[in-house]
């Protein structure tokens, strides 16, 4: 069978950045082919070579046996694109209709095949009631599924879609998901996509790992799991970041990194064994729960490959910022965050509706929601920049309604969008923000090279912010953000993007900062991973606050109500979903398995497997797993829209 | 590359173009009234007739004859008498103030000195703080004086030849001003302003509307369609050439009736030719955009090459005639050289095509030069 695509040896370079080098690739029709890498790994320079929009350096491209850069005219009209960011590539102030319509006319397409294609997509992507609202006026996880109803209009023999779920809330994640696996099941097409979300690799056929422009790993979620160097060993303890600390040196481990409820820890080949490493803890002092064998995520495939030597956190120079000097706390309140019956109203919109909970000191607080919950809003009105519509609430004290200036004093606020100057050097963004909180000349010396340390950017205070990599300028926004010592940081998805090592850096730091400095953190995040490791967490859907608890809490509390989860391998995942999804309402597509939700766990793996077979589908394999995070955020926000709609 | 021009595909680009244009009503209304209120702000601000120059004087002498002096300019339209003054010291004053333009100084021997027959000479202290302006103004003094001297002179020569000397002065000019007989500015400003007002704001939203699709993202869809780089852009350039006629619909009848500049030419060929126009200038803003990357750049790069040199160079001021030979060459790549020679000869002369054909001929190539290079150059990949 011809390859849809070949990519031969490709390399691109942009004046200082190696955006490809040496890539080779093959897809085959009718697959579903990730590009799994951070930020600036070089992934949608190869759509764009492959598309024909960008001459490699070196190397060819091919799609369908024909040479992109030979006949770019020659390939399009097979081609489907969805560029990068969220509702980028829409018209706008045009409505859903208009957008897909005008996207039909482009590739003219007959009216006649174009109006049952229109209703077939708003159909499965549930945007039909929507039709006549204007793209600018739309969520961003609908933006995008807009967005592939357009790339997909005109029946498209290869479609590649760059970072398809990027900033997008897990439901609208889903949604997107089970679009891009109906299409590929009802119509000859090969899917090219790429993702920073290590999770989503599982739903692709088959996959490469990138990383700085080169291709750590390629094959399916098997092929790539058996390369992982040596064996991964889970660590399960209540003080996870004491266990960090205390094993990470241990021997034959290679690394350590928390991994949801667990610390995940890598380790050389034969060396070292879960009981060996039970000997040692119990050497230490350091109570664990238990240490298992375990089976590597892509995540541990990524940071086996990519593995360095990495600075860890500068603690010192945390603490000497922290510690010492002007700027002392401002009160003993152990309730850092207070917040009652919160509302705010855009006209007659209530963007926050009824909210109330609070924050204790030294806490790590997740704040998740869907796209346009109303996150950033309460944040907002957390921060001082608008005042709440009515409802009550103090920081460090200090009265949501009257303090406001004095609030803005005592936290720190970074968003992954606008914390820093981009064409300023570093040394004069920290400045600058010195300079905002009023910070002395001479402390801010001080601070600053402090600052550096905290960044791993020591030496380099005259390097243009913009030319930094994601990672190294996000600890440089939280340094920033944290030069006037607050008591309280407000993160607002600070990791968007970012490498999985140096996410794991800077989830690091705000460890230490809440641990050993008690400095109160409130993120909120789209990584589930991340979510896991927060204290507790909030859930915000429609304005309102519909789950609060630990991440474990919530886990039992849906434990309760819908039971364990199974996942059964299939050789028709969607006639097999139509089939179970009628007696188990809690039940999912994932890439080529079913998830389901059981109260009785034994008895449906022994009638799963009849159930199916009446309908001719073949079960290969069934397994209890570990419910993941996502499922508790999807699980609640289906309640709630469940309820919303009763009422 | 095989050569294919889809009317389906351009038509869908326009349309999409136009919809998102009027949709977003706030740009859309600036679109249509700023252009607007700059016609206004040029067309009222920039007739350079001197009229009613506040003046005072200083009679030092106060009789008869100094009066009748006072009275030559205050009978005049161009001066306005503010007020008298009573010393040299107030006359410096008021003159740095800057309320005052013109000021007449007459001695005190005035009276005596004209009576004896002998020559007089007056002081006359002018704002020359625009050179320019204080010209025409020494201008309108040395007409006033010249008026009151022949007054005298004829009077002289009744008394001394008693009767007769109607005939006054040996020799005197007598211009007739054709196409304007009234000497107007309007006239010949309003047309000119109708041109400049067109070439600044249309070209930059033309050029907009390409560089936020590359600044976006947005334009990859495009880059990635069958649709060929002609459709693309021309389709995208419509909307904005409908939005710079529709202004231009709106000037002329400004000009025509608030205005009252005639309209002695062919009026078909006036809206013929115009549309040419509208499609140059739009010209100017799609090369922009196809060359650079982002809106920024391409709002002060179509800013720069339109506004000030159509100022200078286009002939709206000053006569190409009176420019050096690289200010002439300038001028000749600029489309409103051509247009506003144009319009001014059919408004103002009425002359028919058979004199505009060169001016036509120009606009027609600037047109085609400036969509032709930008399809040339416009590539569908990304830089």
């Amino acid at each position: 069978m011809e390859p849809a695509l070949v990519l031969e040896n490709i390399s691109k370079q942009y004046k200082s950045v190696q955006a490809a080098l040496g890539v080779s690739l093959e897809l085959r029709p009718g697959e579903i082919f990730g590009l799994i890498g951070p930020d600036g790994a070089g992934k949608s320079t190869l759509i764009h070579i492959a598309a024909g929009l960008l001459d490699p350096d070196q190397g060819k491209a091919r799609l369908f046996g024909v040479d992109v850069s030979k006949d770019p005219e020659g390939i399009k009209p097979l081609l489907g694109i969805l560029p990068q960011g969220l509702g980028l590539s829409l018209a706008q102030e045009l409505s859903i209709e208009e957008n897909i319509n005008y996207f039909a006319e482009i590739n003219q397409v007959p009216q006649k095949e174009r109006d049952e294609m229109k209703e077939k997509l708003l159909t499965v992507t549930q945007l039909a009631p929507f039709r006549d609202r204007a793209a600018k006026n739309l969520s961003g996880g609908m933006k995008q599924k807009l967005g592939l109803c357009c790339t997909l209009i005109h029946s498209p023999k290869m479609v590649f879609l760059d970072e398809p779920t990027t900033g997008v809330d897990p439901i609208s994640r889903r949604d997107i998901w089970y679009l891009i696996n109906k299409i590929i099941k009802e119509r000859e097409l090969t899917i090219f996509l790429t993702t920073s979300y290590m999770d989503e690799a599982e739903r692709c056929h088959r996959m490469a790992l990138m990383h700085q422009g080169q291709v750590l790993a390629l094959g399916d979620l098997e092929q790539l799991i058996a390369q992982t160097e040596g064996k991964l060993l889970e660590i399960h303890a209540q003080d996870l970041q004491g266990t960090l600390k205390g094993l990470k040196d241990a021997p034959g481990v290679r690394v350590m990194y928390p991994m949801g409820d667990k610390l995940n820890a890598l380790c050389t080949g034969n060396g070292t064994g879960a009981s060996d490493l039970a000997a040692f803890a119990a050497g230490r002092n350091i109570t664990v729960e238990r240490i298992e064998e375990g089976r590597p995520t892509l995540e541990d495939v990524f940071l086996s490959k990519v593995l360095k030597e990495s600075g860890g956190v500068n603690q010192k120079a945390l603490e000497e910022l922290f510690g010492g000097g002007e700027g002392a706390r401002s009160s003993s309140e152990d309730k850092v965050i207070v917040v009652q019956n919160l509302y705010k109203y855009f006209g007659k919109f209530a963007a926050v509706h009824d909210v109330t909970f609070h924050v204790k000191r030294g806490e790590i607080f997740g704040f998740l929601g869907p796209n346009g919950a109303g996150k950033t809003t309460t944040i907002k009105m957390l921060c001082g920049l608008f005042p709440p519509s009515s409802g009550s609430g103090t920081i460090v004290g200090l009265d949501l309604m009257r303090e406001q200036m004095k609030i803005k004093k005592s936290i720190g606020y970074m968003s992954q969008k606008f914390s820093l100057y981009r064409d300023l050097t570093v040394g004069e963004n920290i400045e600058l923000y010195g300079g905002i909180y009023g910070v002395s000349p001479v402390e801010l010396k001080r601070r600053k090279s402090l600052i550096l340390q905290i960044a791993d950017l020591e030496g380099k205070d005259r390097a243009i912010t913009d030319s930094l990599p994601m990672g190294i300028k996000q600890r440089l926004a939280l340094g920033c953000a944290i030069i006037h010592k607050p008591e309280v940081i407000f993160l607002d998805e600070p990791t968007s993007g970012v490498d999985p090592i140096a996410r794991r850096l800077f989830w690091d730091i705000i460890f230490f900062l809440s641990r050993q400095l008690q400095v109160t953190i409130l993120v909120t995040t789209h990584y589930m991973d991340e979510a896991e490791q927060c204290d507790r967490l909030s859930l915000m859907h429609l304005g309102k606050l519909i789950a609060l608890g630990s991440p474990q809490g919530l886990k039992s509390e849906i434990h309760k109500e819908i039971g364990a989860m199974l996942e059964i391998l299939v050789d028709a995942p969607f006639e097999a979903l139509e089939v179970v999804s009628r007696a188990y309402p809690f039940c999912n597509i994932f890439g080529r398995t079913l998830h389901l939700y059981t109260p009785d766990v034994k008895r449906t793996q022994d009638t799963i497997g009849s159930l199916l077979g009446e309908k001719g589908i073949q079960v290969k394999e069934v397994r209890t797993r570990l419910m993941p995070f996502e499922d508790v955020f999807v699980y609640f926000c289906e309640k709630a829209e469940k309820e919303g709609k009763k009422e | 590359m095989k050569l294919s021009f889809s009317f389906r595909r351009m038509s869908a680009v326009t349309r999409k173009e136009f919809q998102e244009l009027v949709r977003n009503w706030m740009g859309f209304l600036l679109s249509i009234v700023s252009p607007i209120i700059l016609y206004f702000l040029f067309a009222y601000g920039m007739p350079l007739d001197v009229k009613n120059i506040p003046m005072v004087v200083l009679d030092e002498d106060k009789s008869s004859e100094s009066r009748a002096l006072i009275d030559v300019f205050t009978n005049s339209q161009v001066f306005e008498l503010r007020r008298m003054v009573g010393s040299s010291g107030e006359v410096d004053r008021i003159m740095r103030l800057g309320e005052i333009r013109v000021c007449l100084v007459i001695p005190s021997d005035f009276s005596r000195k004209i009576r004896q027959g002998m020559r007089q000479e007056i002081q006359v202290l002018v704002d020359a703080t625009y050179p320019n302006r204080a010209a025409i103004m020494a201008g309108y003094v040395d007409a006033a004086l010249a008026d009151f001297s022949e007054t005298r002179v004829k009077a002289l020569l009744v008394r001394v030849m008693g009767g007769g000397g109607e005939g006054g002065l040996p020799v005197s000019m007598l211009t007739s001003a054709w196409f304007n007989p009234t000497l107007r500015s309007e006239d010949f400003i309003v047309p000119g302003v109708i041109a400049i007002m067109l070439i600044f704001l249309p070209p930059i939203l033309a050029a907009i509307s390409i560089s936020k699709e590359k600044e976006t993202g947005s334009i990859i869809n495009m880059l990635c369609s069958p649709v060929s780089k002609a459709e693309y852009l021309v389709g995208k350039m419509i909307p904005y050439i409908v939005i710079t006629y529709g202004n231009f619909l709106l000037f002329l009848l400004f000009t025509v009736t608030i205005f009252k500049v005639p309209l002695r030419g062919d009026l078909f060929l006036l809206l013929g030719v115009s549309l040419i126009y509208a499609v140059s200038v739009i010209g100017i803003g799609l090369l922009v955009a196809v060359l650079v990357g982002n809106q920024i750049s391409a709002i002060l790069i179509v800013a720069v090459a339109t506004l000030i040199p159509s100022f200078m160079y286009s002939g709206f001021l000053l006569p190409t005639i009176c420019m050096d030979s690289t200010a002439r060459t300038i001028s000749q790549i600029l489309p409103p050289t051509h247009y506003i020679d144009f319009i001014r000869k059919l408004m103002i002369k009425g002359v028919g095509v058979l004199y505009l054909q060169s001016s036509i001929v120009m606009l027609i190539l600037i047109a085609l030069v400036l969509f032709g290079l930008s399809i040339a150059l416009f590539k569908k990949k990304l830089s």
